[in-house]
């Protein structure tokens, strides 16, 4: 059941392309196609324009959070190549770092779980993505994968620091190997998979199913079981969810969510993992959520923000 | 961004947009011959493949055709939903429209060519299929000649209606993309008609009196249906018009920047504020038709461009086939040549003498024409960003299970002035176990108000099983006074009802006890109750320790050493009707004096002086009194009177021949001051008894 609870006008003057909203949920962040960024304060219901950002020169098309634990910390990349990371100092939001190391427009940036620092993916319509790693005061370190996506690169998600199955199998006091992992979705219709072995950043795994440019993935969120899981949604209005069972990482196995009869531009899942929000085209949001036999249903039909609840139960799918 | 090239001089046509992967099919061109004259023609199909970053394109199927092509299309009819399908429609030099199968040119299996028909009487230069209605393709050749056919019955085409007159030869069919019925045709002397096929006759003509243009291409508004551009090949006026059928006597727009007369023109069907243009001055530029400007110029080589096409499924890519033998597909969204100019060089360099100095690995131009630009290594991208990439709507989830979505709302489109579009993001909240939220949310309100007993009271209704309607009932209870009496008597244990019970049991007609059951009180006599069993046990603990030589202690010693937990040993409380389970029930309920007497009644007479002690000095009286009275034999007196320190009694009932005994208990028992006036009762009882034989010495003072 989704229920509006509070619509912040944001007063952008063109198409809006990206809102987040922050760890703690206090603050929102939103970007658009006149160049800015807003950050609005959400808390209670109320909407106050903290800061209004500008220093692009084309669409914004993403932003990101970073954890709180590094401070507030707002990464936005845009249509005019450039990635730029914002800092609030002192109630100021301030530009901390501009990266223009690609070529052509950057479509996504994430940052990484904060147990690997301060690390933030970006992919660019060149096709390559870039790694950028704060590695201390003011010092920013890059590493960057040419050519991962051939014809563009158009979406990037880190995986969670959580080492599949801890929640099952504790390992006895010694310190789990984190693996730096995430996924990336271009526009030749491949899903891929990199890890970084030795400081080298390498391709994983490649995931063939899409028959069209693959616009967004989102690595699910972990609470310590041993699947891995992404979902990946594409123009051909196909959604996959990918999963993996073993603890290496290496069999992917692919479902059909579902096929839209439009494209699926944006997935995003839920805090624990266990809804996934897919955002496709003609303003259509809906949620889904996999039930105890393995099969995803629609549990609702965000329309259009109206608040209006038909929730679509397939078949008799309890929730309870 | 050039992504890919070959070696051909054909007309281009791309697969149509549901087909994957993405396919070109060249068809030789006629009134071209490249540099080895070479007359041979063919139909070749080739797989655009991005995975692979080299500039070749995979041959997939060829078909030796008899004609030279002037047009080509390819047409999603009769595919499937994968694979390749549909209809590669070629329009040859002697007039002959031919029918060919992808599929079968691919697999290079059965027949290819599916139609053919030589209706047209000059060279069909003019190709064009509807976009709604995939089986109707329009061909227009010389002498005015427009025939629409339908694939499911080549033979018989229709016209759109009567020809125009002059007879002139026809080089552009267009379809409306909006409106299906609608056909336009364009012939090099500038003038284009536009055909409505229901009534089967021309309703409009465009002619721009004022210049005479030569008309190289025509196409519709991808999305107003009454809008249309022409370019022209003319020198002398080299620009693209845009015209509007309601007011068509002169165009709507002008966009003038090529230097010498177009060739092709192709308006992207993704985002239509993108017109590509090719002209006579080596240029491929990209439009905004809706503010005219030019927004972005294809790096190409000196060469003319005669044909530019979108790719229908992949809408940043173009192809564009130029006079020298070289078909390429570029890129719009920008990208790095690097990787792209290493090959060129790698190529030229190989073919030439590794001893050149020059050769090694530096971008070298093209030998067959200077190049006056050098190629830089950025290809910089649109300015605006083309609609396919901007992103509209959008949801994401925050903590505490919230949802961000926003969308693009639709604008008017015919608004004539800008109405300020409000920008909303929608913040909601998802609940999917709706039952446990009312349920807590139930919770939390009753706990606030402190209306626990009303709350508790709710659930008792509601509750679907006993045992949880039970569990409510002492929740219940808990919030209300006298909360322990209640919770016995949910237990079942009342005590009136007890009471009752006893009293059946023993006979007599009791007294229900008034005073309620203070907590407190109760509760030290259990304590008491329990530490007087937990000594007893002790007791007997203790007595199998001692190694003794009475046979009670033998028995006990020859048991073996019993674990320390022996009082732990979990004993059934009985609660039956009978004897013990009333004793309990009385003994749960705190009601020692029912209790005692249930144990009298029994005979039990040892439990029943256990539990008076705990039940006050009253009640432990009451019971010696009464085990006494019971007790008949020789020392039960003296007992009784040790125990009740009532010696009055004694010395008056005890036998006057024991009367020094009653003098030694008196000796030893009684107190000070009773000790004289006992005495006395003594020696008066003994006086009365013994007259004469009482000696005188034993009087004491």
């Amino acid at each position: 059941m989704v229920s509006v609870i509070n619509t912040v006008d944001t007063s952008h003057e063109d198409m809006i392309h990206d809102a987040q909203m922050d760890y703690y949920g206090t603050r929102l962040a939103t970007c658009s196609s006149d160049r800015s960024v807003k950050i609005f304060d959400v808390k209670n219901g109320g909407q106050i324009l903290v800061a209004d950002l500008r220093g692009h020169e084309g669409p914004v098309w993403q932003v990101a959070w970073a954890h709180p634990m590094y401070g507030n910390i707002l990464a936005s990349c845009s249509y005019d190549r450039k990635v730029i990371i914002w800092k609030e100092e002192n109630g100021t939001w301030d530009k901390m770092y501009e990266y223009t190391g690609h070529d052509s427009s950057v479509n996504s940036v994430c940052w990484g779980p904060y147990d690997f620092g301060l690390i933030l993916a970006c992919g660019s319509s060149d096709g390559a993505i870039s790694l950028v790693t704060c590695s201390g005061d003011q010092q920013w370190d890059i590493k960057k994968i040419s050519n991962a996506h051939t014809i563009g690169c158009n979406a990037v998600s880190w995986a969670p620091s959580v080492v599949p199955g801890s929640l099952i199998d504790q390992p006895s006091g010694q310190k789990p190997n984190f693996i730096k992992r995430f996924v990336s979705g271009g526009c030749d219709n491949l899903v891929k998979l990199w890890k970084e072995e030795d400081g080298q950043w390498k391709e994983d795994q490649k995931l063939e199913a899409h028959s069209d440019w693959v616009r967004d993935v989102g690595w699910a969120p972990s609470i310590g079981l041993p699947t891995s899981t992404i979902a990946s949604c594409s123009q051909d209005g196909r959604v996959f969810i990918w999963t993996c069972d073993d603890p290496s990482g290496n069999t992917w196995t692919a479902k059909l969510l579902h096929k839209f009869n439009d494209v699926v531009w944006h997935v995003s899942w839920s805090v624990t993992g266990n809804i996934l929000a897919v955002s496709g085209g003609d303003n259509k949001v809906t949620l889904w959520k996999e039930s105890a036999d393995g099969q995803w249903a629609c549990i609702s039909d965000v329309n259009k923000g109206q608040g209006a609840v038909s929730s679509i139960a397939d078949g008799a799918t309890n929730e309870q | 961004m050039r992504l890919k090239e070959i070696q051909r001089t054909a007309h281009p046509a791309w697969s149509p947009a549901p087909h994957h992967p993405i396919c070109l099919a060249l068809g030789t061109s006629a009134q071209q011959l490249d540099a080895s004259f070479n007359t041979t023609a063919a139909l070749e199909i080739f797989q655009v493949d991005f995975a692979d970053p080299s500039l070749d394109m995979k041959l997939k199927g060829s078909l030796p055709t008899s004609n030279r092509l002037h047009s080509l299309v390819w047409v999603n009819f009769g595919a499937g939903e994968d694979g390749l399908g549909g209809r590669l429609i070629g329009g040859s030099d002697n007039g002959t429209v031919t029918v060919y199968s992808p599929e079968a040119i691919v697999t290079s299996g059965e027949e290819a060519i599916i139609g053919q028909s030589d209706k047209h009487t000059g060279p069909v230069r003019a190709l064009d299929f509807n976009p709604f209605q995939s089986n109707l393709l329009a061909s227009g050749a010389n002498d005015s000649e427009i025939y629409i056919w339908d694939l499911n019955n080549f033979s018989n085409p229709m016209t759109p209606g009567t020809k125009s007159q002059p007879p002139e030869d026809i080089s552009v069919v267009s379809w409306n993309r909006q409106v299906q019925h609608i056909l336009a045709s364009a012939n090099p002397s500038g003038k284009a008609v536009v055909w409505d096929l229901r009534k089967n006759e021309p309703i409009i003509k465009i002619s721009d009196h004022s210049n005479r243009m030569h008309c190289s291409g025509m196409l519709w508004h991808p999305e107003v249906a009454t809008q249309l551009v022409l370019a022209s090949e003319d020198d002398r006026m080299p620009v693209i018009q845009m015209w509007d059928l309601r007011f068509a006597t002169s165009p709507l727009k002008v966009l003038e920047n090529h230097t010498r007369g177009l060739l092709s023109i192709a308006w992207s069907q993704a985002d239509p504020e993108l017109l590509l243009s090719s002209a006579k001055d080596n240029r491929i530029l990209c439009w905004n038709p809706n503010t005219g400007e030019v927004i972005y110029e294809l790096p190409t080589t000196n060469q003319w461009c005669f044909d530019i096409q979108w790719c229908p499924r992949n809408p940043a890519l173009l192809s564009a086939a130029s006079f020298d033998g070289w078909i390429s597909v570029y890129s719009v969204m920008g990208g790095s040549l690097e990787a792209q100019q290493q090959s060129r060089a790698d190529q030229i360099s190989s073919s030439f003498d590794t001893m050149d100095p020059f050769g090694t690995g530096q971008v070298l131009p093209p030998l067959q024409v200077p190049q006056a630009t050098p190629q830089t290594t950025l290809v910089a991208p649109l300015k605006k960003p083309p609609k396919w990439v901007r992103r509209p709507v959008g949801a994401s989830f925050a903590f505490g299970g919230k949802l961000i979505t926003f969308e693009s709302p639709k604008a008017p489109v015919q608004s004539p002035q800008p109405v300020p579009v409000p920008r909303q993001v929608f913040v909601s909240q998802v609940t999917t176990e709706t039952e446990l939220l009312q349920r807590s949310r139930e919770l939390q309100a009753a706990l606030q108000s402190g209306s626990l007993s009303d709350y508790c009271q709710a659930k008792i209704h509601k509750a679907p099983t006993d045992s949880e309607q039970d569990i409510w009932k002492f929740l219940l209870v808990n919030f209300e006074d006298e909360a322990r009496v209640k919770f016995l008597r949910l237990l079942g244990f009342s005590k009136v009802d007890l009471e009752r019970k006893i009293s059946t049991c023993l006979g007599k007609n009791l007294q229900p006890n008034g005073h309620g059951v203070d907590a407190n009180d109760l509760a030290e006599k259990i304590q008491l109750l329990s530490t007087q069993r937990s000594e007893e046990s002790g007791d007997a603990v203790d007595s199998t320790k001692t190694p003794g030589s009475s046979s009670p202690s033998d028995f006990f010693s020859q048991i073996p050493p019993q674990p320390q937990d022996k009082e732990k040993i979990s004993f059934q409380i009985p609660v039956s009707a009978d004897a013990d389970g009333l004793i309990s029930q009385a003994l749960l309920v705190g009601n020692f004096e029912g209790a005692v007497d249930l144990c009298l009644s029994d005979g039990r007479y040892a439990e029943a002086i256990l539990l008076a002690i705990s039940g006050g000095q009253e009640l432990l009286q009451k019971t010696q009194q009464t085990y006494l009275d019971k007790q008949r034999n020789s020392i039960s007196m003296l007992i009784s009177s040790v125990v009740t320190q009532n010696w009055g009694d004694m010395v008056q009932s005890c036998d006057l021949d024991n009367w020094k005994e009653a003098l030694a208990a008196l000796l030893t028992y009684a107190h000070p001051k009773q000790f004289a006036h006992l005495c006395g009762k003594n020696t008066r009882m003994l006086r009365i008894v013994t007259k004469e034989s009482v000696n005188p010495d034993l009087l004491l003072p």
